[in-house]
């Protein structure tokens, strides 16, 4: 069934206080679509995450756990997907990194 | 060196300042030529030393201070995030991979800044606050590559 899955796309920065909120609205889809199976987060326009961001994630995934259903991650900015790995999270759910880079690794910022 | 600077910033302890002391970081190190790579790692690193202050430190209360000072000095970078909230009892403990003493939190924050940073250092006292201070020298940028060679 189509209602078993849904695709959310968090915006800009996953850090304390956007994770909390994130986290709540979250939190309140999962809890109103209790027949939801998959969950998958794509993160292309995410630029940054810290362990707050994580910690988010790893939520959702103990939610999506308790009810037999899945989780996983795609889209992940090179930058994103190194803290992803980092943190382990890759064993716990499919982590998809994304195709083409928005801004080239290695790429200078600053004063030239 | 004409290029070294040193900021200090004392910001209210609420989550939405650390998003704020991350783009100072960025405006503070924009003179400094670096990679986006290294800007990130040192974002990272900054943002986990700041939320553990008003997360731990402050245990979310939002009427405390945190103090942060950016220093470049011959492209060595130091940042010092600074609390005068409850401490840590166990310094070594905390660092450990995954650990930590609230439920819903991993335990990497400390593992970042380990990774991401070339040196860090804690001092807290019970009671007192924590300091962490974190140290990375500023790779050559591609201004500096390209006048040597
Ligand atoms: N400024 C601080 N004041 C008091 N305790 C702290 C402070 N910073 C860290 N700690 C203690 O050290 C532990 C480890 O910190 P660390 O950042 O590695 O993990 P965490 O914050 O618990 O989890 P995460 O960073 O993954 O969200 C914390 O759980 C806390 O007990
Ligand atoms: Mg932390």
């Amino acid at each position: 069934m189509e209602k078993d899955t849904l695709t959310l796309y968090p915006q800009g920065d996953l850090d304390m206080a956007s994770a909390k909120k994130v986290k709540e609205s979250l939190d309140s889809i999962l809890c109103s679509r209790g027949g939801l199976k998959q969950l998958i987060i794509n993160l292309g326009d995410v630029h940054f995450i810290d362990s707050s961001g994580l910690g988010m994630l790893i939520g959702c995934y103990k939610t999506m756990y308790g009810r037999q259903g899945k989780m996983m991650i795609c889209d992940a900015s090179d930058n994103v997907y190194r803290v992803l790995e980092l943190s382990g999270m890759k064993k716990l759910m499919p982590v998809m990194r994304q195709e083409s880079q928005k801004t080239a690794r290695g790429e200078s910022y600053g004063k030239r | 060196m004409g290029n070294d600077n040193r900021v200090e910033l004392r910001v209210k302890s609420i989550g939405e300042n650390v998003s704020l002391v991350r783009m100072m970081a960025s405006g503070f190190l924009y003179p400094y030529d670096v990679t986006f790579d290294v800007l990130d790692e040192i974002k990272i690193a900054l943002s986990e030393a700041v939320s553990n202050c008003m997360i731990h430190g402050y245990d979310n209360a939002e009427d405390q201070e945190v103090v942060v000072t950016m220093e470049v000095q011959n492209r060595h970078l130091t940042i010092q995030v600074q609390d005068t909230g409850v401490g840590i009892v166990d310094i070594a403990r905390a660092m450990e991979p995954a650990f930590s003493t609230r439920e819903e939190h991993m335990g990497l924050g400390f593992v970042f800044m380990q990774t991401f940073m070339d040196h860090i250092e804690v001092c807290s006292e019970p009671g007192k606050g924590t300091t962490v201070i974190m140290r990375k020298q500023l790779p050559a940028g591609e201004q500096q590559m390209s006048d040597a060679g």
